[in-house]
């Protein structure tokens, strides 16, 4: 940074204007060490918005000269000391910190034995060994604390001998075990158990789940049959955490309890364990317990589907059928149910959920519409029918799938005449599909009175080869460029006579997807050879990919010939593909380009060639 | 086409890329919620594979590929008036309280306003309120998708979206067909749409003097660099007294030490020091 | 009874809620000052137990802050830290923070404590919801 510049901004730091000096202290962050210093300084500004401006770009100046003048702010008052322990924590160049581990004070050795860990570089190892006899308790208790965090497993057998110490210290040792993981803590721990601490006795438990192991279980398995209340819960729990499904007797009033806790965990674990014992009882409570989530939030979002699953494993129950057919449940609750219903092929429940498709929310609707469609019942085409004009979009797609899915002949010209009125793309998309699942060709023979995107989307959705030469010469370019894409799946001779004359398309799309559609089907290497410079980007791209599929020799010359194209993407896939070349050769090809202009093209070549 | 697979490296890039250029990290557990959603641009873009989409974005000229992508992967629902405790206190508590201080005109932005339905409840609700012809509110709804930006402003929601207002207000500035509800074009008014990304500093200049924000459930999708970097910002964009709320399962307190919390109603308010 | 633990590290906060648990209290948690202020103002708390040194608000601003807001300045604060010296034993009561134990703590030692600073405030009329 330019000395004025810096001059000004040190100006700026002093103004009465908290947002200037915050500007100020932020800008400083493109500085050196000359501002360390005054960043220092305003460290204690009397607005946060300084302050904390200050402590960012103390961070990003970093380098050894700022750690140096920050620990001193260790010595400090309490706001100042523990803006210097995050400063520190970013600046993470654990060597530094040495000293102040021998520091006379408790508390700066206690944060030096802290900052190793939230540092996290493993190297802090040999150093918290050290400090595992040190005189204040507070700073072993730390020390243990730090191990587990930096998980340094050969120094287990050091904390299992701290299970001497006081109970301080013992505590965060038997954390520390839990966090290590190592099975040669069972046994210790296992005799922690017996001990009469209270505190020291839920830690064991609790270290036993993360360590595992069938020593492990056997011990908790033991305990859960002999004892009660909350320290027999966090044995279960312990249990369940060590794997899925180990079968434990008498636990089922114990899950139900813990499937209704506000901690989304122990909602997992007694899921695992509802699962594994197969309690078909718990399904009310479950529906309850899962509907209660919200799908909008993402714990809610991430925890529904593991409801589902549970429930899904105890296939089509009386539980479920009852649950569908009451009142009680509230409505996400229902759509729950519904959907399990669906997963498992419940055919029972069909009369029942033919009566929630009417339902007046939209979730229900959706669900019931969707579920029916899976299970496949004799009779429906009515039913779907009349749901295909449902004001919601996703009801009427699950509805149009289903009729497809069936092949319901009698839906043919309902489904017809909403191609026309359907406003949504991805109901259009399946309209589309069910049309074609129900009679290909007599769509396909009324497929000109209808838009390019219908057009375009019989060419993605079809699989008859008829269909896609006739549509390969539509007018519209998207209809082209899809048969031509669909047309790529066919290794049939025909196809390549369709696709060899494109090359010679006026829309860049369409000559795109020949080259996409030779890659698939591995012929046509002499039209290649027009694409590769052709004047459009994206058509080289796709030449170039498509060579090395194709039979023949000198292909090696024409992906070198890439190298020298005046795009980028297109320098690159060549030498993505020169990567695969045998060493020598790549190396060879490749030299020339180590002084190209793009600093993207040149890291790539340097990445390839290292490797090689 | 055939069967298209995001693999883990691809994956990882495409995270990178969302990343840097949103904020938004994307969690490994979020991997298939990429893949569906991107699967249809894909579709659009007739492209075969994750891997040539990702030369697609970064190298289609002027971004606009960018602007698909933030919007395939950003899109989430919201209805109106989402957490009514929020917005009792906003109404009840905080204007009052600005209103005390003598303010006359009073900024506030809605700084994740997904389709709209948060800036423009706002705006009934401080209509019904305050009709008071001396006292201005000037709205903000901002947005990192343009796609959600669109609908806000067609103003056309489901009846789903709005389930959850009282009566007399749907009934009051709406107006149904087919099933589809119409806001009215004076609501639509008062509210100014805009393409904020909270994470990029050049954008959020574009926003100061404000005297409440309101930055709900979308904090939850950023890792904590991206946390602290858009709270920062927020910051700055606030006048000094202003007031920040988040959504409910929301809070600063590892985040940053600029805000001070106070609890109205079991609501955390954050104000800007 | 609800008291709030209030401590950056996660093994004392869980040591310090089982002793109390142990007697009986009901406890929450708070990672920092930030935090702990937020809790106050959701849940019915009756005493505080806060570490110190905690980032982004130490446990000394905390009670200052608690301390001139009419809704929290009754509430007992008790201070738990590693901390031994006389200057910041002088700071913690300056702050207005009503007992200050430093740790390594026992559940005897936290118990006895809690029951001391109960006493006061019944001695002093104040009122407490159980």
């Amino acid at each position: 940074m330019h000395k004025k510049r810096l001059q000004s901004l040190l100006k700026k730091l002093e103004s009465p204007e908290p947002s200037t000096r915050r500007r100020a202290a932020e800008t400083l962050s493109d500085s050196d060490e000359r501002a360390v210093y005054p960043l220092i300084k305003a460290l204690r500004d009397e607005s946060p918005g300084v302050q904390e401006a200050a402590m960012h770009s103390l961070v990003t100046i970093g380098g050894e000269v700022t750690a140096y003048m920050v620990q001193p702010l260790l010595r400090d008052e309490p706001s100042i000391r523990n803006m210097a322990l995050i400063i520190l924590k970013e600046l993470g160049m654990v060597k530094l910190l040495l000293p102040l581990l021998k520091d006379k004070d408790d508390d700066i050795r206690k944060f030096a034995v802290d900052l190793l860990s939230e540092i996290g570089d493993k190297g802090g190892c040999r150093y918290l060994e050290e400090m595992i006899h040190d005189p204040n308790p507070n700073v072993r208790a730390a020390c243990m604390t730090s191990i587990g965090k930096l998980k340094c497993r050969g120094l287990t057998d050091a904390v299992i001998n701290a299970l001497d110490d006081e109970e301080w210290v013992i505590f965060s040792a038997v954390d520390a075990l839990g966090e290590l993981g190592d099975s040669s803590a069972v046994e210790p721990l296992s005799r922690l158990i017996k001990r009469d601490s209270e505190p020291l006795r839920y830690a064991a438990i609790e270290a036993l789940g993360k360590i595992g192991g069938n020593e492990a279980e056997g011990t908790l398995v033991g305990f859960i049959e002999n004892s009660s209340g909350t320290i027999r819960t966090a044995a279960i729990r312990s249990l369940l955490s060590t794997g899925p499904g180990r079968k434990i007797k008498g636990i089922s009033g114990d899950l139900l309890t813990m499937l209704s806790s506000n901690d989304m965990e122990e909602v997992k674990l007694a899921l695992r364990g509802i699962s594994s014992i197969g309690l078909k009882e718990a399904t009310p409570n479950l529906l309850d317990r899962g509907g209660a989530m919200d799908p909008l939030n993402p714990g809610g979002a991430e925890m529904i589907p593991l409801f589902r699953e549970c429930l899904a494993s105890f296939g089509c129950t009386g539980e479920l059928l009852e649950a569908l057919s009451s009142d009680r449940l509230k409505y996400r609750g229902k759509v729950l149910a519904i959907e399990v219903a669906g997963e498992c092929s419940c055919r029972e429940a069909a009369p029942v959920l033919k009566e929630l498709i009417n339902s007046s929310a939209r979730d229900i609707r959706r669900a019931g519409v969707r579920a029916l469609g899976r299970l496949q019942i004799g009779e429906g085409s009515e039913l779907f029918l009349s749901k295909t004009n449902d004001p919601d979009g996703h009801v009427r797609e699950a509805a149009i799938t289903a009729l497809g899915r069936l092949r319901y002949g009698s839906a043919f010209d309902a489904l017809l005449e909403l191609l026309h009125a359907e406003p949504y793309i991805n109901v259009k998309e399946r309209i589309v599909e069910a049309l074609l699942s129900i009679d290909e060709m007599k769509f396909i023979s009324l497929i000109d009175g209808y838009e390019s995107s219908v057009r375009e989307m019989a060419a993605r959705y079809s699989n008859n080869f008829d269909t896609l030469i006739r549509l390969s010469t539509d007018g519209n370019p998207s209809v082209r460029v899809s048969s031509l894409l669909a047309l790529g799946r066919f290794s049939d001779k025909r196809a390549v006579e369709i696709i060899k004359p494109m090359v010679k398309d006026p829309s860049s799309d369409v000559r795109k997807a020949v080259a996409q559609s030779i890659e698939e089907t591995g012929c046509c290497k002499v039209a290649l050879r027009s694409l590769l410079s052709d004047e459009d980007m994206w058509v080289r791209f796709h030449a170039l990919k498509a060579l090395p599929d194709t039979d023949g020799s000198g292909d090696s010359a024409l992906i070198i010939s890439g190298l020298r194209d005046r795009a980028v993407p297109v320098v690159l896939k060549a030498i993505e593909l020169i990567s695969g070349f045998p060493p020598d050769e790549a190396k060879a090809a490749l030299k020339e380009l180590t002084g190209h202009p793009d600093e993207v093209v040149k890291e790539k070549v340097m990445e390839v060639l290292e490797q090689s | 086409m055939t069967e298209t697979k995001l693999n883990d490296k691809t994956f990882r890039e495409l995270r990178d890329f969302i990343y840097e250029k949103s904020g938004i990290y994307v969690s490994d557990t979020k991997k298939y919620l990429i893949e569906n959603r991107l699967h249809r641009r894909l579709l659009e873009k007739k492209v075969n594979s994750y891997e040539d989409y990702l030369y697609l974005i970064k190298y289609s000229g002027n971004g606009g590929e960018l602007t698909s992508l933030l919007d395939a992967v950003t899109t989430n629902e919201t209805y109106f008036y989402r957490e009514p405790l929020h917005f009792e206190v906003i109404v009840n508590s905080i204007i009052p309280y600005l209103i005390k201080n003598g303010l006359k005109r009073i900024k506030i932005w809605s700084s994740a306003c997904s389709t709209g339905e948060e800036p423009y409840t706002l705006a009934m609700l401080l209509q019904e309120k305050y009709p008071l012809k001396n006292l201005e509110f000037e709205i903000y709804g901002s947005d990192i998708s343009n796609n959600v930006l669109a609908t806000a402003r067609k103003g056309v929601y489901s009846s789903y979206s709005v389930r959850n207002l009282p009566g007399y207000l749907l009934k009051k500035h709406f107006t149904t067909t087919n099933g589809s509800y119409l806001l009215s074009p004076e609501i639509k008014g008062m509210v100014r749409l805009l393409n904020i990304n909270l994470v990029n500093p050049g954008e959020m200049v574009r926003v100061r003097g404000m005297d409440l924000v309101l930055c709900r459930n979308v904090l939850i999708y950023f890792d904590e660099k991206a946390k602290k970097r858009s709270v920062s910002h927020i910051y700055d964009a606030l006048k000094p007294g202003g007031y920040l709320l988040v959504g409910a399962a929301e809070s600063l307190h590892n985040v940053t030490r600029v805000f001070k919390p106070s609890v109205v109603n079991k609501t955390i308010v954050y104000k800007k020091v | 009874m609800k008291i709030l633990v209030v401590d950056d590290d996660g093994v004392t906060r869980k040591l310090l809620g089982l002793y109390l648990k142990g007697t009986g209290y009901e406890v929450e948690f708070a990672e920092n000052g930030l935090d702990a202020l937020e809790k106050l103002g959701i849940e019915d708390i009756n005493i505080v137990l806060t570490d110190l040194n905690m980032p982004y608000m130490d446990g000394i601003e905390f009670t200052r802050n608690m301390k001139i807001e009419p809704l929290y300045k009754s509430i007992p604060v008790l201070m738990v830290t590693t901390e031994s010296d006389d200057e910041e034993k002088q700071r913690a009561f300056e702050a207005g923070a009503d007992g200050y134990l430093v740790k390594p703590v026992t559940a005897e030692t936290i118990n006895a404590t809690i029951r001391e600073l109960l006493k006061r405030i019944f001695s002093h009329g104040g009122e407490i919801n159980v």
